[in-house]
């Protein structure tokens, strides 16, 4: 069974990098990626596609990660959330995890960490 | 006229919320406050469409007080920030500051905030493309003025002497306070053929 990532992010850049660092990282795990380009599709797809984790950037159009992170847990408690966002306000991680995400990554991204995060929630 | 593509908007977006962000956990530690961050808009826009294309922050404002720095380095330009009129009492009151500030308090407090703005935004996307930013000294352009008569007189097509700019607009707003601000950065013409370059670096170096 593949896992499945769901990747929530405006940048399409961004996405690319983060697909690119997973592979990299666990070239022997299959993978299966579905993308988000903001809260909404973030919150459908999740709904929908029954991911494994979830990989949500804060600053999206429509509906904002922190929107999308409190709807994706009401609808699926079950499935982990990772904060990837450039938003390094302190009061941003600490809303991040009250409304329950497993972790909070700043952006530029750190490969090692990120894939440290995910090995944690189940992909390795 | 130099345009980008839709991938280079997209990787010049991700290094203006990048440094965007890093504006926010300063202005948030000053404050004490959550600073509301929205998608940092990036276009090359030609002389004559300048006054259009500003429409939106025309429409967000009411009367402004604007600071202008002016930056150089690989790439070089000038940067505005904008502030509504509740800047100055929130500040004051996060800050604690005792009564009414008098005109130069006032201006003080604009030129620190923007300070903080400018300075983490510019030195953030300096950074990230490599190069590091040298600042001129900051001046009050206008003090609450109605905004769409600041915007045609600082952009009236005639008035300015350059064909086209890479304009990036970064808002910043306070969690339940009236706080708004701004800032239009503008990237000079040459810079906007030396940013394509800072790109591939950029990728190279994710």
């Amino acid at each position: 069974m593949p896992f499945r990532l769901l990747v929530a992010d405006d940048s399409s850049m961004q996405r690319k990098v983060i697909k690119r660092r997973i592979s990299e990282a666990f070239a022997d795990r299959e993978v299966e990626f579905l993308d988000a380009r903001d809260g909404r599709e973030a919150l459908a797809c999740a709904r929908e596609e029954s991911p494994d984790l979830v990989l949500l950037d804060l600053t999206m159009p429509e509906m904002d990660g922190f929107e999308a992170l409190r709807q994706i847990r009401a609808a699926r408690p079950d499935v982990p959330v990772v904060v990837v966002s450039a938003d390094v306000q302190p009061l941003a991680r600490e809303r991040v995890r009250e409304a329950g995400a497993v972790a909070f990554l700043e952006k530029p991204l750190d490969g090692a960490a990120l894939a440290e995060v995910l090995r944690d929630h189940g992909i390795g | 006229m130099i345009d980008f593509s839709e991938d280079d908007y997209d990787v010049l977006r991700e290094i203006a919320n990048v440094a965007m962000g890093r504006a926010a956990a300063d202005l948030a530690e000053l404050l004490g406050v959550f600073v509301e961050l929205t998608v940092p808009r990036l276009e090359v826009v030609s002389g004559d469409d300048l006054l259009v294309r500003l429409q939106d922050t025309a429409e967000k404002f009411d009367e402004v007080s604007a600071i202008r720095q002016s930056f150089t380095s690989a790439v070089d330009g000038e940067v505005i920030t904008l502030f509504n009129q509740a800047v100055v009492s929130t500040v004051a009151d996060l800050l604690g500051y005792e009564g009414r500030l008098d005109p130069a308090k006032e201006r003080e407090v604009l030129l620190d905030v923007s300070n903080i703005l400018v300075g983490a935004c510019l030195n953030g996307m300096g950074g990230l493309m490599n190069t590091e930013m040298r600042f001129g000294a900051p001046s009050l352009l206008c003090e609450w003025m109605d905004v769409r008569r600041f915007l045609a007189k600082m952009f009236a097509p005639e008035r300015l002497d350059w064909e086209y700019t890479l304009v990036i607009k970064i808002a910043f707003a306070l969690e339940e306070r009236e706080f708004k601000s701004d800032l239009l950065v503008f990237l000079s013409e040459r810079s906007v053929g030396v940013v394509g370059a800072s790109i591939e670096s950029y990728l190279d170096n994710l």
